[in-house]
């Protein structure tokens, strides 16, 4: 039964590593937005993986779900409140 | 009378998992405000491409694979604990740490190198937030490198597997040092 | 036969297990409340010196000498330190989380109660530092408990170099100490529980601890980050906070208040818990509404997280982000006003025994009131544009804060001691307590309100010194008070 996980754990390194050259190709071969948002877009994906198969979030219930969103939700409200300060600058002369 | 499982609740979470999943979820707004201010002040100046091209991409990108493949030997030493195999959790074990020192390693040369060449924190605000960002994680790194590294010694002397659910909860915070970096690595890498 | 086996269940552990190492959640709550009362001693001695400066300015200070105005920054700077995470934080949550919640939950002791200890000895540790920090060259901190950059960030700017160091350091040792209880807290109240105790059968105070203790894990953090980047700034050079190298003293400001405006209720939802238990116990009636006021902490535990710029209206932040905040900030006194009113109703027409308890309970409920009410004002940002940085903000904060942590803390000391300790307080004593404590208090702050519309700032050694300032804005809210006197009054 563990030789599935662990075949399973060896499958997701396969996709991380897969994605990782992606990104590299992108910086390089794509022009400079598309880039960005690949490389980002992958990034999550990345994360995604690790996170629901490394740390078995997919098999956790709620509340563990829950402590690792909640806390993110919080960052971006906090990015995104930060955005008419240090992006827009219109305090400044 | 078994006092500890009167009191469990039987649909409870154990504790340890519990208590890491806590920790983990304290140490996202750490990096996550870290990240944000970067992500802002960066977007907010002319873009930093001219210090961000000093970064060694080489080693940046070695430590991406070093990173993610600690993550899959850290898991598979868990999945060892579940098959009582604890051999096999101490090899596993030994390779993530293994890997992780590596890490460490490649930063020791980068910032060795960086700041010959005259790149110090001081230097301007992408180099404080790059030394800054990276240092704390590399901090985070050491961190995750003793607690595995005891777990290893742990399982060399057979002590472990009384306590095998402890690779799991160390594997925990070492996947969340591991996926700070999957973003770190392109926020100053590759932007 | 059972009496050998209950009494090897119990080994005697020695002096320094029992006392000073001990991993049982009893004794390190009273750890925590030793420790935190020797801070508010100390607290209260930056209270004279500040309050004597104030009063006579440039005199001597009997049993201390003249107070210079470093020196004066210094004060507030500590006296804000000492209080909110040397007195608040240990006595609400961690003396009284740690010593009600196993026995409230039905638990045999905390979930890790050897991370509890440790979590008591760096707290103790992060003491040290604070207290080593006033004797090291150049003094303590003295940049305000806000430790606002640029003056924050570099040594020449206030004097202090180590001083200010080992404050973010004992600051950092303290958020490490209070997020392990936050661990043991959570841990404990999601998993032991005794049979049958559902979320919604825990007592109140538990609610209020464990919501405390969520907002403040999830809060935390950025400043955490900040305070790492401060701590570069002061000691490597880096320019994260430097306009000069490219950096933003306002993002420090952000990253302070995202965790500062949360932690103000992680202050005061402990005080609500211990008023409803108090209230509820003397007035022979259960808690009305209780499953309301949980889910109103709740929502106000979210709410929290976005109101912060209101300490920030006029620090130089986009004008379009004052509307929004003001907003939050207005709809988040909701579901606090609906706690006090639940307060309230528990109150009405019940047969009240006046102890001691239950007068700082009442008193706590009175004093919130009043310092909610002149927070709508705080928020408002086109009032708080006239008020900001006077004495009225410092009026409003000691309102809510004595509320919690003096009143709200003396009423569970005063309930929860015989528990702790095995016997009761003295009753006599305790009411005069009471009473010196509620009218002084109240003939202390309720003139700052008036000498802060008046324009009186803060934090100033000499008032009055920056003439132009305090005359140019003693106009406009003296005459913003005459003319809301002609509005009609809302019913």
């Amino acid at each position: 039964m563990s030789n599935a996980h662990s075949r399973h754990y060896l499958m997701i390194w396969y996709w991380l590593m897969a994605l990782v050259i992606v990104s590299v190709l992108a910086a390089f071969f794509l022009p400079k937005f598309q880039a960005l948002v690949l490389i980002f877009a992958v990034a999550i994906i990345k994360a995604l993986l690790v996170a629901r198969n490394y740390m078995h979030l997919k098999n956790e219930r709620a509340i563990i779900y829950a402590m690792a969103l909640v806390p993110l939700a919080f960052i971006l409200v906090l990015l995104f409140a930060l955005f008419p300060d240090f992006v827009y600058h219109l305090t400044r002369p | 009378m078994n006092a500890s499982s009167a009191t469990l609740t039987d649909t409870a979470i154990h504790a340890g998992k519990t208590g890491t999943w806590w920790f983990l979820a304290s140490e996202i707004p750490v990096f996550g405000g870290l990240i944000a201010s970067y992500i802002v002040v960066r977007l907010g100046s002319t873009g930093w491409a001219e210090a961000a091209s000093h970064l060694n991409f080489n080693l940046g990108l070695i430590n991406t694979f070093l990173l993610l493949t600690s993550s899959m030997t850290i898991v598979m030493a868990h999945a060892a604990t579940e098959e009582n195999d604890y051999r096999k959790v101490a090899n596993f074990l030994g390779l993530t740490v293994l890997l992780g020192l590596g890490f460490l390693g490649m930063k020791a040369i980068e910032y060795t190198t960086e700041i010959s060449n005259g790149f110090l924190p001081s230097s301007g605000i992408f180099w404080s937030f790059y030394y800054g960002m990276t240092g704390l994680h590399a901090l985070h790194v050491l961190a995750g490198i003793i607690v595995n590294l005891v777990l290893w010694i742990q399982a060399l002397k057979g002590s472990l597997a009384r306590n095998g659910h402890r690779v799991e909860l160390a594997g925990l915070y070492w996947h969340l040092v591991d996926i700070i970096w999957i973003f770190l690595f392109p926020l100053l890498y590759l932007a | 036969m059972k009496q050998e086996m209950m009494q090897t269940d119990h080994e005697r552990l020695g002096f320094w297990k029992t006392y000073i190492f001990s991993t049982d959640h009893k004794t390190i709550a009273k750890q925590y409340l030793s420790l935190a009362l020797f801070w508010a001693l100390m607290g209260g001695a930056t209270t004279y010196l500040i309050r004597w400066q104030i009063a006579h300015p440039d005199t001597e200070a009997p049993g201390w000498g003249f107070i210079a105005p470093d020196f004066y920054n210094m004060l507030v700077t500590m006296h804000g330190t000492i209080m909110v995470f040397f007195v608040a934080m240990p006595i609400l949550l961690a003396a009284f989380g740690n010593f009600l919640i196993p026995l409230m939950i039905g638990a045999k002791d905390m979930a890790f109660p050897r991370l509890n200890m440790l979590s008591f000895w760096i707290f103790t540790l992060a003491s040290v530092v604070l207290i080593i920090s006033f004797f090291v060259p150049g003094g303590a901190a003295s940049a305000g408990w806000t430790g606002y950059p640029p003056l924050s960030a570099k040594a020449e700017y206030t004097g202090v170099e180590w001083g200010m160091n080992l404050w973010i350091l004992s600051l950092a040792l303290e958020f490490a100490s209070f997020l392990m209880g936050g661990v043991n807290f959570l841990t404990t109240t999601m998993n032991m529980r005794a049979p049958g105790m559902t979320y919604f059968r825990l007592p109140i105070m538990v609610w209020m601890e464990v919501t405390a203790a969520v907002i403040f894990m999830l809060s935390v953090g950025p400043l955490i980050a900040g305070a790492v980047m401060l701590l570069m700034d002061r000691m490597i050079g880096t320019t994260f906070y430097l306009p000069a190298g490219g950096g933003e003293p306002l993002l420090w400001q952000h990253l302070f208040w995202f965790f500062g405006h949360p932690e103000v209720y992680v202050l005061l939802l402990p005080g609500l818990g211990i008023v409803l238990e108090v209230i509820s116990v003397f007035s022979r009636k259960p808690v009305f509404a209780y499953r309301p006021i949980i889910y109103a902490t709740i929502i106000a535990g979210f709410m929290s997280f976005i109101v912060w710029a209101h300490h920030q209206f006029i620090s130089g932040i986009d004008p379009r982000l004052a509307m929004p905040f003001s907003i939050t900030t207005i709809i988040i006194s909701v579901p606090f006003a609906f706690v006090i009113f639940s307060m309230i109703a528990t109150l009405w027409r019940a047969s009240i025994t006046f102890t001691t308890p239950l007068l700082f309970a009442v008193g706590s409920l009175g004093v919130f009131i009043f310092g909610g009410l002149t927070g709508i004002f705080n928020g408002s940002a086109p009032v708080d544009i006239y008020i900001h940085d006077t004495y009225f903000v410092v009026a409003h904060f000691h309102y809510t804060l004595f509320s919690a942590v003096f009143f709200g803390g003396f009423a569970g000391i005063y309930f929860w001691f015989p528990k702790m300790f095995g016997r009761m307080m003295n009753e006599a004593l305790g009411k005069i307590h009471f009473w010196f404590t509620f009218v002084f208090f109240n003939a202390v702050f309720i003139p700052m309100h008036l000498v802060g519309l008046r324009g009186m700032m803060r934090p100033q050694s000499l008032a009055g010194q920056y003439a132009g300032m305090d005359h140019g804005l003693a106009s406009a809210p003296w005459q913003f008070r005459r003319g809301s006197e002609r509005l009609p009054r809302p019913l």
